[in-house]
């Protein structure tokens, strides 16, 4: 027998035993992470109880979602200033399940939220390893980002990135696999964490024709047999249902299907043109002789544009479906406001793995990210605490 | 070879339940179920602010009483008055938001003429063009205060029995009576479609029948028959249609001196 096949077949056999380490990878930096950023905190502040330094890190919407999950929605709208805002406008997916874990093992909102939010972070890093085909290195960097990076705080707090993230990753998994009914119905679940999830349904026609022309087929062979595929309707069809369970529950609730969308006023959100929107954030520092600092709106305008750019690229190397569901999913918002962009755009998965794929491409740009990315993340922790608009 | 692919009966039995379930949806859509102000505050977007519910600004106000926006000065405290358009009180007074603020009164009216005075400030100065605020009352103009620099305006307005009757009844039969500032706009539009306006901050405001302030002139003019009144002396009684201006000290009156 020949030793050499005869030792990989050992190995093989021992490797069947051994948790690979894609699946590692996201679980130790995690812990690192939670560690590092425990422990800066107590360098800052000199206070040791973990449950103070969740509570810390529970800023701006992480509040909303606890109370959400705690209360639920709210009655007649008199939050803020105006007193015009309320809770509505926070989907409910994701508090539904820091209820629920609530429910199950007793923890606090806060403890169990945080708990779930780093363990969904871990699994879609894990579930989006063949996304990555084989680059481990851009994987690392993608799981890096995710757990030691500037916006960590998204994915060990409550909020919906980690949730969605996820949910992102797993549809685009399945449309990879051209499982699409599957698809669909986490799709629907994006729909119900947040509206951009709704992006999913074009994602999946998009993926659908590029697997029909990768498959060997033709382009007008794909629209003669559209009318067989009941897969893909129902795929299609499934992708609203979440926002739809939303809306009719708000219209038992407040009267009004849409307040999703209405109670949007309290944030100063309306519709309109999304570009007009990104010059206006793009230019109102430098109107205002500002040449000296960068502005949230200025942070704000670049990260739509970096999110904008990576779509281009998406494009670009063929992946259509990412490209078109990150080009939107940066304009939805953007047509509202170009508040909050920087967690809009890290919170579109195909926009985190494009850019680690590109990065990654060059050892020198890998090497030198990863000690960026973890003083980023070490310095902007006592910001995110201090409720910082860069970061929200 | 391209691909071929078989349709299933049990995809178009789930695709067709989630139409009749978008159908619903879509009515629920269209067919809002909600209240007047919340239409035209949130879908319509033609009122400027969102009324505070009836249990919270309950409109209560002792009637002649001096309303203090402002910590820690004389007058009716309880935040029950602010109904629309005017955030909540802080150290400098109320302030107001969008196209208009309106302060909301419920209580019995007596028969009488009303005087409405207040002390108001306008984020403008002397740089930029008068800035003119209507006052209604009951959707019935009764002045007009003209802006034209930093300085205070005090609002001082006589308000007709029959305006001040012009707003109803509420359930309880008490009179509902509805000061309206009217600011101007003073900028287009930003990101949030909302129209930049001019800001109106009160500090104090007071709505007495007219003979009880009589009665009170007199019993100033005379102080050793009521010798216990603390209320400031006041300039005038008589109304102006414009407000007056004023660099000095805030209207609303001093605490009252314990004892």
């Amino acid at each position: 027998m020949d030793e050499t096949i005869a030792e990989s077949r050992t190995a093989a056999r021992r490797w069947t035993w051994r948790i690979p380490a894609y699946i590692l990878l996201p679980f130790y930096l995690m812990l690192i992470g939670v560690l590092l950023r425990y422990a800066v905190y107590v360098r800052n502040t000199g206070v040791w109880g973990f449950n103070d330094y969740l509570r810390a890190l529970c800023v701006y919407d992480c509040n909303a979602y606890e109370r959400l999950a705690l209360n639920g929605y709210e009655g007649r709208p008199s939050g803020f200033d105006k007193g015009d805002a309320n809770n509505w406008a926070f989907f409910p997916f994701y508090s539904i399940m820091v209820w629920a874990i609530n429910r199950l093992t007793g923890l606090s909102m806060l403890v169990g939220g945080s708990i779930l939010t780093c363990l969904l972070t871990v699994w879609g890093a894990i579930l989006s390893w063949p996304l990555f085909e084989k680059k481990f290195r851009a994987y690392f960097l993608f799981c890096f980002f995710l757990f030691l990076g500037p916006f960590s705080y998204y994915f060990s707090t409550l909020y919906t990135e980690a949730l969605f993230i996820m949910l992102t990753i797993a549809g685009f998994v399945l449309l990879r696999q051209r499982d699409y009914v599957t698809a669909g119905v986490t799709g629907a679940l994006m729909s119900a964490t947040r509206s951009t999830g709704l992006l999913f349904a074009g994602a999946i026609l998009i993926a659908a024709f590029q697997n029909h022309l990768k498959d060997g087929g033709t382009v007008a062979g794909f629209f003669k047999t559209l009318w067989k595929r009941t897969d893909l309707l129902l795929a299609v069809a499934l992708v609203p249902v979440g926002i739809c369970c939303f809306a009719i529950y708000l219209w038992f609730h407040s009267g009004d299907a849409l307040a999703f969308v209405h109670i949007q006023r309290a944030w100063g959100r309306a519709f309109a043109d999304p570009f007009n929107n990104l010059w206006l954030t793009l230019k109102m520092q430098f109107d205002n002789h500002n040449y000296s600092t960068i502005t949230s709106d200025l942070a704000f305008g670049l990260a739509a544009l970096f999110g904008m750019a990576l779509s281009a690229v998406m494009a670009w190397k063929g992946k259509w479906d990412w490209a078109l569901f990150s080009l939107f999913g940066v304009l939805l918002p953007l047509s509202t406001n170009a508040y909050s962009m920087l967690r809009f755009v890290v919170g579109l998965a195909p926009v985190l793995i494009m850019a680690a794929l590109l990065f990654s491409r060059w050892k020198w740009l890998f090497y030198l990210l990863l000690p960026a990315l973890l003083i980023l993340d070490v310095l902007l922790l006592p910001t995110w605490i201090g409720r910082s608009y860069y970061l929200m | 070879m391209a691909p071929t692919y078989q349709p299933r009966a049990w995809h178009l039995a789930v695709v067709a339940m989630i139409v009749v379930f978008d159908l619903i949806v879509l009515y629920m859509v269209l067919k809002p179920n909600v209240t007047d102000d919340y239409r035209t505050y949130y879908i319509d977007r033609s009122a400027s602010c969102f009324p505070r519910a009836d249990n919270v600004a309950t409109g209560y106000y002792p009637l002649g009483e001096p309303i203090s926006f402002v910590p820690d000065r004389s007058g009716y405290e309880l935040d029950t008055v602010r109904w629309c358009g005017f955030m909540p009180p802080s150290n400098t007074g109320i302030r107001s938001f969008g196209d208009y603020g309106i302060l909301r009164i419920r209580m019995p009216l007596p028969d009488d003429d009303f005087l409405l005075t207040f002390s108001s400030w306008a984020n403008t100065d002397s740089s930029k063009p008068e800035r003119d605020v209507q006052v209604l009352v009951n959707d019935e103009r009764v002045g007009t205060l003209a802006f034209t620099s930093a300085k205070r305006i005090d609002g001082r307005f006589l308000v007709p029995q029959i305006v001040a009757r012009a707003g109803g009844k509420d359930e309880n039969g008490n009179d509902v009576v509805e000061i309206k500032f009217m600011v101007p706009r003073t900028g287009p539009p930003g990101t949030n479609s909302e129209p930049i306006t001019l800001q109106l901050r009160l500090e104090a405001l007071r709505l007495a029948p007219l003979k009880s302030l009589t009665a009170e002139l007199m019993a100033r003019s005379n102080p050793i028959e009521e010798p216990s009144s603390s209320e400031p002396p006041s300039s005038s009684t008589s109304p102006s249609p414009r407000g007056s201006t004023s660099s000095e000290a805030p209207a609303a009156p001093k605490k009252k001196e314990a004892g």
